[in-house]
């Protein structure tokens, strides 16, 4: 198989992993898309380094997680982004308005959180172990659990003044 | 909703975008095409402002060309305006050529090819646009002073000579920024062609 078609495989297989990144971090759908293209083109970029170093989920967090930070960063759109109205999942394509209601209030608790809180949310909701979110983000596995556990406090609160 | 409940969400949610796959081998590729367009467009944001202001300078020129009452100064006006609205033309064109390079039709080879001939010409064009300005510095100042100043400055010549200089100053440093620019962007859009390899 191709380089290009191993690495097309890998993104079409995750698509889900990028849209949930792009979604708890931006709030509006053309930001969304413009960090679902910079998100597919980054981990292009570092194809080559992943293949020789990490698991893949762990190189795709960590590349799709650093790029939704540095993008958040800049503060501004690029200029001539494609139109990708159907390439990211419109919202979740559910019918369930109840389930509708449940994710909103979910991703209105996440959004209150921090950029790095949000990142460890995520992957935990991932059911992503402590060792391993500590190799994606930097941290050592002990501060992720102290983390977590202020981010479940923090959460709890938030659940009770929604 | 708790921890636990959220979970639940976040499960149910990951169940349903693993049956959502909307991605295309072709879409896949042209998000690596619009992050090669993207490298151009601020480059082509400010040569479209150029080319307005060239164009705009040009209708001046032309709007007031009876003015010109000397052989010199209608030459120096008709040299101006074609000028004024060929290299702004060429610019784009160029530009435009190199931006719309079809990445994922043909092999990388092609595409490489393709690439480096369209900035081979872009950086000519620029090149030549810089030589020119110089020259359409010298020729263009007789037609502004009359236009602007309703002065020949060919018949006095002293009370002008000293902007040339200053202004040759300004052209060079703004020619190098510019021409870097272009090199820049032009070699990190090079870097993208390859990492499709």
């Amino acid at each position: 198989m191709g380089r290009e078609q191993e690495f097309i495989q890998i993104i079409k297989a995750n698509e889900g992993l990028i849209f949930k990144v792009t979604t708890l971090y931006t709030n509006n759908s053309h930001d969304q898309k413009d960090l679902y293209q910079e998100i597919v083109y980054q981990l292009w970029r570092s194809f080559d380094s992943f293949r020789n170093e990490a698991k893949r989920s762990t190189w795709m967090y960590k590349v799709a997680l650093n790029t939704a930070i540095s993008q958040l960063n800049k503060q501004k759109r690029k200029p001539g982004s494609i139109s990708m109205d159907l390439m990211v999942p419109a919202e979740t394509d559910s019918p369930d308005p109840v389930f509708e209601e449940r994710l909103k209030i979910m991703y209105t608790c996440i959004h209150q959180l921090n950029l790095l809180e949000r990142g460890l949310m995520l992957l935990l909701l991932e059911g992503r172990k402590y060792d391993e979110i500590a190799e994606i983000t930097g941290l050592t596995p002990t501060n992720v659990g102290t983390r977590i556990s202020r981010i479940k406090s923090k959460l709890k609160s938030q659940v009770i003044k929604i | 909703m708790d921890w636990e409940e959220m979970n639940d969400v976040w499960s149910e949610l990951s169940e349903q975008l693993a049956y959502q796959q909307k991605l295309t081998d072709k879409i896949i590729l042209k998000m690596t095409e619009a992050r090669f367009y993207n490298r151009f467009s601020r480059i082509q944001m400010f040569e479209t402002m150029g080319a307005i202001a060239c164009f705009l300078m040009a209708l001046v020129i032309l709007v007031r060309f009876n003015e010109l009452d000397t052989w010199y100064l209608i030459c120096s006006g008709a040299f101006s305006v074609t000028y004024l609205l060929a290299l702004p033309i060429l610019v784009l064109r160029s530009l435009y050529k190199i931006q719309h390079l079809d990445i994922s039709g043909g092999s990388y080879k092609d595409t490489l090819v393709r690439f480096f001939k369209a900035r081979k010409e872009l950086l000519l064009v620029q090149r030549t646009g810089i030589f020119f300005n110089f020259i359409i510095l010298l020729i263009s100042l007789p037609v502004l002073g009359k236009i602007f100043g309703n002065k020949d400055i060919m018949l006095e010549i002293d009370g002008w000579i000293w902007y040339i200089p200053v202004i040759i100053v300004i052209m060079v440093l703004i020619s190098r920024w510019g021409y870097k620019c272009y090199k820049g962007v032009t070699w990190s859009a090079e870097e993208i062609l390859s990492e499709l390899e």
